[in-house]
């Protein structure tokens, strides 16, 4: 597909889908004073004055969603508290981004800070149930509209996600825009906001002069990554933290004196830390990689996600066989009709989705069959082929593997191709890549990388080759587990794998004795 | 394993993506050490999707961003790097992390993974390996 037909075809399925949330003269009520503010206070970063215009953004119904729905999706059926919503988490965002924005805005400017928080407000109003889990389903489910889509302009030149895209287009919609030009330019101190950057920030593609504000919202060391370290690693009960109030500390502006826009190689102003900032980035980075065997790739998590991409294989695999016509997600705007619970309430009474969602709802979780780590492997194997075919880019080729294994099953063993998965999790290459896009003023005529001072490509590669696992998974009963365990094996160890597992591959999925 | 077999036999054309063109074109190499430069190899990996993403459809996937005064980057490069890592088909040796290394045996292993499976590729190839030889690749 072409990417202004993909782009068109994507901006009506968001218009479509706004306009049905959202009536034409929404808000109904008159709007409240100007000095009507409001304190809101949530757990991660306390009290935060509401202007009405925010308020009112925040009670829009696109919005209200974003409370129904996890910011770590099935997360806290391992980690009980991760409770955390979209909602709490574009508050604190906003907070962040105020005060990174007090740091580095001009004095008099105060407008580019109410843009600021608006955009951090509104930066994940494109998220929809289970949060990046959708999201990864939907990018392969559309995979004729979502990398036409990246590649058009507004879009090309940023690596966005389909959520991302997707909230500049919620907040660029013919009614929401409609929406916040009324309820944002009705206050006289706020006449001058403009919506337009709102929208662009969102995607880290404000105009040049502005690229630190892009930075606040999306950039190496953004409010985003700030808060969701902060707020995910509380919620879980990890033991990690970030010190934001340091990243306050050393950011900065890029010095128009030294380095000015008349220099092509400067021509954005971009946000950077000062000298002595960069050990704060640093425990940034770290931390973040720390998040992925804890949370993101926690072998747990990663069952509850194949059991929700299981959900959809079974759904998209026959749609005639589900009821709900809510279910069937024949457009990407149909998962944008439910969140996390209503989600699972609807799938609970499809009788093809019930059995899945009971095990869901009861944590009888999928069970590790087999554990691929690049230390419980012999060295000379094909390694590549297998870890190349990541679940998210090329869910195609997994769905292959699997076939073979349940194929090579006995036949008493052999239970639906829905209950047996491969898991191999997808590289998080941004851990590498932001070092190497954060500047660090040391006070010369050149400025220096994060990844000057650290080589961060390899150490996270290091990181990856000890600790990056994949998993075959499969339902909880042990002798089922044990004969995937030998077929997947068998499968591996053949043409073209060539897998040799050591026992801790094994020992690993804890089989009862 | 003769299911498999038949499974891939049955298949147009194996799967293949953009590091097995790039382990190839390093493979293909007389030289073992290549600089480990970050900004060096997005350029040079921005220099061969231009040239042939239209020509290898497995160049398509990578996606390159602008961050003046950094060369268009692309986080496919990091990809990369830690699949020929993890795969054992490169080596990052300590300290400094200065050099990527493809030795001879890790060449033998890539041109018998590889196989024939990207033979029609094979006068592209050669011209990247080009491209790494004279960009990235160190005597020594």
């Amino acid at each position: 597909m072409q990417s202004e037909e993909a782009l068109a075809k994507l901006k009506n399925e968001v218009d479509t889908w706004v306009a049905s949330i959202m009536p034409d003269d929404y808000p109904q009520a008159p709007l409240p004073g100007k000095d009507e503010t409001k304190v809101i206070r949530e757990a991660v970063l306390g009290y935060q004055v509401l202007q009405p215009h925010e308020y009112l953004v925040l009670d829009s119904p696109p919005l209200q969603r974003l409370r129904y729905i996890h910011q770590t999706a099935l997360a806290y059926l391992v980690y009980p508290t991760a409770n955390h919503t979209r909602f709490d988490h574009s508050l604190g965002c906003a907070k962040i981004a105020q005060q990174l924005g007090e740091k580095i805005v001009p004095p008099g400017a105060k407008t580019r800070i109410a843009e600021l928080r608006l955009a951090a407000l509104l930066h994940d109003v494109g998220h929809t149930f289970f949060s990046h889990l959708s999201e990864t389903i939907m990018q392969s489910r559309f995979n004729d509209i979502y990398p036409a889509v990246k590649r058009a302009p507004p879009f090309e030149g940023h690596e966005l996600g389909l959520s991302q895209i997707i909230s500049y287009l919620i907040v660029k919609s013919e009614r929401f825009y409609a929406f916040l030009d009324r309820v944002v330019h009705h206050y006289p101190d706020f006449g001058t906001l403009d919506l337009n950057n709102v929208a662009q920030l969102i995607i880290g593609a404000p105009a040049d002069e502005l690229a630190f504000m892009g930075d606040v919202i999306s950039g190496p060391f953004d409010a985003d990554k700030l808060d969701y370290l902060v707020r995910d690693c509380q919620f879980c009960g990890i033991r990690a933290d970030v010190d934001v109030e340091r990243v306050l500390v050393s950011a900065a502006l890029l010095d128009r004196d030294r380095f000015p826009s008349s220099n092509p190689e400067w021509k954005k102003r971009y946000l950077v830390m000062k000298s002595g900032g960069e050990s704060i980035l640093e425990q940034v980075t770290f931390n973040k990689m720390l998040l992925y065997p804890a949370i993101y790739h926690h072998h747990k998590v990663r069952a509850l996600e194949c059991m929700i991409k299981a959900i959809f294989e079974i759904i998209w695999e026959d749609p005639k066989k589900i009821t709900d016509d809510h279910l069937k997600f024949e457009n990407i705007r149909d998962f944008y009709m439910l969140t996390d619970a209503e989600f699972l309430t609807l799938a609970g009474k499809e009788p093809q989705l019930k059995p899945t969602i009971d095990r869901l709802m009861k944590r009888d979780l999928f069970k590790r069959c087999l554990v691929i780590s690049r230390p419980y492997l012999e060295f000379d194997v094909n390694f590549m082929d297998l870890y190349k075919k990541s679940s998210e880019d090329y869910p195609e080729e997994l769905r292959k593997i699997r076939e073979i294994i349940w194929r090579e099953l006995p036949e008493d063993k052999r239970g639906s191709i829905h209950e047996l998965w491969v898991d191999i999790p997808k590289l998080p290459t941004s851990i590498a890549e932001d070092p190497h896009h954060a500047w660090i003023d040391i006070g010369t005529e050149k400025m220096k990388k994060l990844s000057d001072f650290f080589p961060y490509p390899e150490w996270v590669t290091s990181y990856e080759i000890n600790k990056w696992k994949g998993h075959v998974f499969s339902l909880s009963d042990p002798s089922t587990r044990r004969a995937i365990n030998d077929a997947a094996k068998r499968v591996f160890e053949e043409k073209p794998y060539y897998l040799e597992f050591d026992e801790r591959a094994t020992n690993e999925c804890k089989f009862p004795s | 394993m003769e299911k498999l077999e038949k499974v891939q036999d049955n298949e147009e054309e194996e799967f293949t993506t953009f590091e097995d063109i790039f382990a190839l074109a390093l493979a293909n190499s007389e030289y073992s050490l290549f600089k480990a430069d970050s900004d060096e190899w997005q350029r040079v990996l921005f220099q061969v999707y231009k040239g042939y993403w239209d020509k290898m459809p497995q160049l398509g996937v990578i996606f390159f961003k602008e961050r003046q005064p950094l060369p268009p980057q692309s986080k496919e490069f990091y990809q990369l790097i830690t699949t020929l890592s993890m795969s054992g088909l490169i080596s990052l040796p300590n300290p400094n992390y200065e050099f990527i290394v493809m030795d001879d045996k890790q060449k033998k292993r890539v041109k018998q993974l590889e196989g024939t499976r990207l033979n029609k590729y094979k006068e592209y190839i050669r011209r990247i390996t080009e491209l790494l030889d004279e960009r990235l690749a160190v005597e020594g």
